[in-house]
């Protein structure tokens, strides 16, 4: 207490005593004087009574009846339980643990079950100890919702990755919370070879993985050391049955494929996905899970993503969406930024093109391999799909002048049953590669450095073929320059066409048998290994004009491959590429004669003109955001395979941004017309059921939007065209034939108001 | 105005006007269900309350007289502690002893808003403290075994290593 303000305050206090005779007790006068004053001094100080009006019981009491108060200051332990309580619900859930320590009884209160309903540690990252020691405050019956955060953000200092979640915590959680309802994980990090989704709480009605990122982003464990690692949400509808709520935010490692996993929860009614960059090209997912799955959903956030027209039509099929929420990601809502986005996508695109197939264009010189961009043979960059972690791609490698063919879609399909996630892409031929550097010392073994070879890595188990063969290396793939085409195209090479049909195939068990062999004498069992899958694969479809005695060149005495019927098609064989120029180039005296021959089968066989004569390059990639990554570990958990169809051009990768063929998806208006191009059978002529529609930010939604809505969807009672291109004409025509449904949009003032609060709280729908 | 007339425990009569007085959940169910009619002169006993702290309940209620009644929704059980406006954090501060005793009147009374305030105020005081700083603060003793001690002084430790 400031005296002096004691003394200012004393004489107001005395005139407003009044009279009245205060009931003292005289040894509580003592005591209280202190007492007394401070409250005469805050009453002034706080100058309550000069701003309203003092009542009379104020100022007509007489100050000393204060001397009554009781003379010892109450302790906040005099406060009964109830009270206390109180203000304990006031407090968050880290601020209750210091709380238990101070003593007994508050430690009694603190183990209250209704402080526990909703256990919040989000003040605070919390380390994996902190995350088990808190988890015991839970209370058995009565905690449903527990909300933790981890250690994300320290990226990159040391204790960045430390798991937010163990199995030790999420046993004990299960015994602390049998009735849990909510987890929310905000910046935790989850190693998910320790940790699946099967072992959350099965009763989870209500899981939100905010920031998160996932041990396969570990980068400092070798990747071939860790175990196959899947999703984290595979097989989670069959785990969290009752999850009605599902919130993936901001979380890079959510892929498109995870879309089917989500649309078979039973009982999913909403999902977030806002901020999550590769939800990107979701289509043939998006698809099929709309299709078969999400038959509950009603809620779907997709702000900040991505997304496209296409991507978003697919849920057009969702019946039983009721709100839509969209906003464009705001480095894309610039011409520039868009220009950015996409010249990065490029570039990376290119540059995991090189990494992806570097023997298609370069030598075994793996430094090459990135530093050194590809000749641009095709006179275009080579662009790629954007990578997919976590399944099997399959790249279609453009050839020049490559007719079409469904058959050799249908039987690749039919070869490659590597999984469940296949997805096909088309890629751009690599440009061409110099041959000179081709031709490296042929003598693999005596290469320390083969190994190394990154991406490359086939190179590396390649190099002893060649020596043995005792031939030059020439390039794998040069478009231009027919004599380099692999040896079992050997006789074929005037054949552009086959020339120009290529598989790849990656196979991480065969990188791991290969890599085995390496370590062991490399060149002898990789030669025998080489020559049974040869075997085991000429087989199959058409065999390759291959030699006689071939293969016994390799010197391991493996038979040679037999010929085999030509079958048009797909002939998946594993080969190097090695061997194949080697055999070519022993053979260049015997060309003319084989060509001939090959000539004449072909004749007689139109179908080979559609034959495929791969050979099959085992490799492994682990295509990852991160080139550097990618070029350190060269390996990973996911298969990637290369095809070369020659079926057209690769349209590149860029973002298209929601316009109005993304939201005239939904619905059908009475503008048939336009509705028609649009998903003209696909969908049903049905009216959209969407209740609240969301469209932010995106400058290609146009009043033609709202013209479909005004008659494609009902239902509607809020729509958001903030930032679009929408008129105010637009907009009162809207309203005119919608009067119930509240527009947001620029040119309303009310709306204007909620966009900047939005922008605080960016999330103005959420409230329902 | 109508007036009604409250004693504090230490015998002092305010005459306060009943509209104000009406905050308290107490006081208005005790006039509605007693039927007490304006003007009487009969005196309301609040035998829980002193004159100081029952001054300081009445300035607040005077303030605050014109407050919405407080919606309750059980749903939005928001958690905010730093929400207290400036005129309530200037009355409230006060020194510990009579910030317990407002709240104990605030409950006893029945007066919600003033409640809320008051216990936010004690949680703001504790919010963010170590469990020594919290002893230091409310005066409170240690009153754990040694061995309890140890076992809680083991538990930090582990949990502060990592």
């Amino acid at each position: 207490m400031d005296p002096s303000d004691l003394q200012n305050s004393r004489p107001i206090v005395e005139v407003s005593s009044s009279n009245n005779a205060p009931v003292v007790s005289q040894q509580n006068c003592e005591l209280g004087r202190k007492r007394k004053l401070s409250t005469e001094h805050d009453e002034i100080e706080d100058g309550p009574n000069a701003k309203c009006p003092v009542i009379d019981a104020v100022l007509s009491i007489d100050c000393s009846t204060e001397l009554v108060t009781q003379s010892h200051d109450v302790n906040i332990l005099d406060l009964s339980d109830e009270i206390l309580l109180l203000v304990l619900h006031l407090l968050d859930s880290d601020d209750l643990l210091p709380l238990s320590k101070v003593c007994t009884r508050l430690q009694r209160l603190i183990a209250d079950k209704t402080l526990w309903t909703e256990a919040d540690f989000t003040t605070k990252p919390l380390k994996t100890l902190e995350v088990h020691q808190r988890i015991k405050y839970l209370q058995p019956a009565s905690t449903k919702v527990l909300k933790l955060r981890g250690m994300t953000t320290f990226y990159p200092s040391e204790l960045w990755n430390v798991p937010t979640l163990t199995r030790e915590i999420l046993s004990t959680l299960e015994d602390r919370s049998p009735l849990l309802e909510h987890l929310e994980l905000t910046e935790a990090y989850l190693d998910m070879n320790e940790i699946g989704i099967n072992m959350f709480p099965h009763t989870l009605r209500a899981l939100t993985l905010k920031k998160c990122a996932l041990s396969v982003y570990n980068i400092h464990t070798p990747l071939m050391l860790q175990p196959h690692t899947r999703s984290i949400l595979s097989n989670i509808y069959k785990h969290l049955v009752r999850l009605e709520e599902l919130t993936i935010e901001y979380c890079a490692w959510f892929d498109t494929h995870d879309l089917l996993v989500l649309s078979k929860l039973p009982n999913l009614r909403y999902l977030s996905l806002k901020g999550c960059v590769n939800i990107k090209d979701s289509v043939p997912y998006a698809s099929l899970a709309t299709r078969f799955g999400f038959k509950k959903l009603e809620v779907l956030d997709l702000r900040d993503t991505p997304i496209s027209d296409s991507d978003i039509s697919c849920f057009n099929t969702v019946q039983s969406l009721k709100e839509l929420r969209l906003e464009c990601p705001e480095h894309l809502r610039t011409e520039r930024g868009l220009h950015e986005y996409n010249e990065a996508e490029r570039v990376r695109v290119e540059q995991l093109h090189r990494i992806a197939a570097p023997e298609l264009f370069q030598n075994n010189d793996v430094n090459q391999a990135h530093n050194e961009a590809p000749a641009e043979g095709a006179g275009l960059a080579p662009p790629i799909p954007r990578p997919r972690r976590g399944g099997l791609a399959i790249h279609v490698i453009n050839g020049n002048a490559v007719r079409r063919d469904n058959r050799i879609a249908e039987n690749l399909a039919r070869i490659i049953r590597a999984g469940p996630d296949i997805i096909i892409h088309n890629e751009r031929p690599p440009p061409p590669v110099a041959r000179e550097r081709v031709q490296g010392p042929p003598s693999p073994p005596l290469e320390p450095g083969a190994p190394q070879a990154i991406v490359g890595l086939p190179d590396a188990a390649d190099r002893p073929v060649p020596q043995q063969a005792g031939a030059q290396r020439p390039m794998e793939h040069v478009p231009n320059a027919p004599l380099l085409v692999g040896g079992i195209e050997n006789n074929n090479n005037n054949n552009n066409v086959d020339r120009q049909h290529i598989v790849r195939i990656i196979n991480r068990d065969l990188l791991h048998h290969r890599r085995g062999n390496r370590e062991l004498g490399r060149g002898q069992l990789l030669i025998r290994r080489h020559a049974e899958q040869v075997q085991i694969n000429a087989q199959g479809p058409r065999a390759p004009d291959v030699p006689a005695g071939r293969l016994n060149r390799h010197g391991d005495g493996n038979p040679p491959v037999a010929r085999g019927m030509e079958q048009p098609g797909i002939n998946v064989q594993l080969r190097y590429n090695e061997v194949a120029d080697a055999v070519q180039v022993d053979n260049q005296q015997g060309d003319r004669q084989q060509q001939q021959q090959q000539q004449n089968r072909e004749q007689n066989n139109p179908a080979a003109q559609h034959r495929i004569l791969p050979h099959v390059i085992i490799m492994h990639g682990n295509i990852h955001e991160n080139i550097q990554e990618i070029v350190h570990n060269a390996n990973g958990n996911h298969h990637q395979l290369l095809v070369n169809l020659g079926i057209g051009q690769l349209a590149p990768n860029y973002v298209q941004l929601i316009s109005d063929r993304g939201i005239s998806s939904f619905g059908v208006s009475r503008n048939h017309n336009f509705v028609e191009i649009v998903m003209e059978g696909y969908v049903e002529p049905v009216f959209s059921k969407l209740e609240r529609l969301s469209v932010r930010n995106y400058k290609d939604v146009t009043d033609r939007s709202l013209d479909h809505l005004e008659t494609a969807a009902p239902r509607l009672q809020l729509l958001d065209v903030t930032g679009t291109s929408v008129t105010a004409q637009g907009i009162r025509n809207f309203k005119l034939s919608r009067p119930r449904c509240v527009v947001l949009s620029d040119y309303d003032q009310m709306a204007n108001r909620n966009f900047n609060v939005a922008n605080c709280a960016p999330d103005p729908l959420q409230q329902q | 105005m109508p007036t009604i007339r409250l004693q504090s425990s230490d015998g002092e009569i305010f005459d306060t006007d009943v509209q104000i007085a009406k905050c308290s959940g107490t006081i208005k169910t005790m006039l509605e269900d007693l039927g007490m009619d304006e003007g009487d002169d009969e005196v309301v006993p609040l035998p829980n309350v002193n004159s100081a702290i029952l001054r300081k309940v009445l300035q607040w209620a005077t303030f605050h007289k014109d407050d919405p009644i407080p919606v309750e929704d059980d749903d939005s059980k928001e958690k905010r502690t730093d929400d207290i406006s400036s005129w309530d954090a200037d009355f409230l501060k006060v020194d510990q002893g009579t910030l317990f005793e407002l709240i104990l009147a605030a409950n006893y009374l029945d007066i919600k808003g003033l409640l809320d305030v008051t216990c936010k105020t004690v949680a703001n005081m504790i919010k963010g403290k170590t469990p020594e700083e919290i002893r230091k603060t409310f005066n409170i003793k240690n009153d754990f075994t040694p061995a309890e001690e140890e076992q809680v002084r083991k538990e930090n430790e582990w949990c502060e290593e990592k």
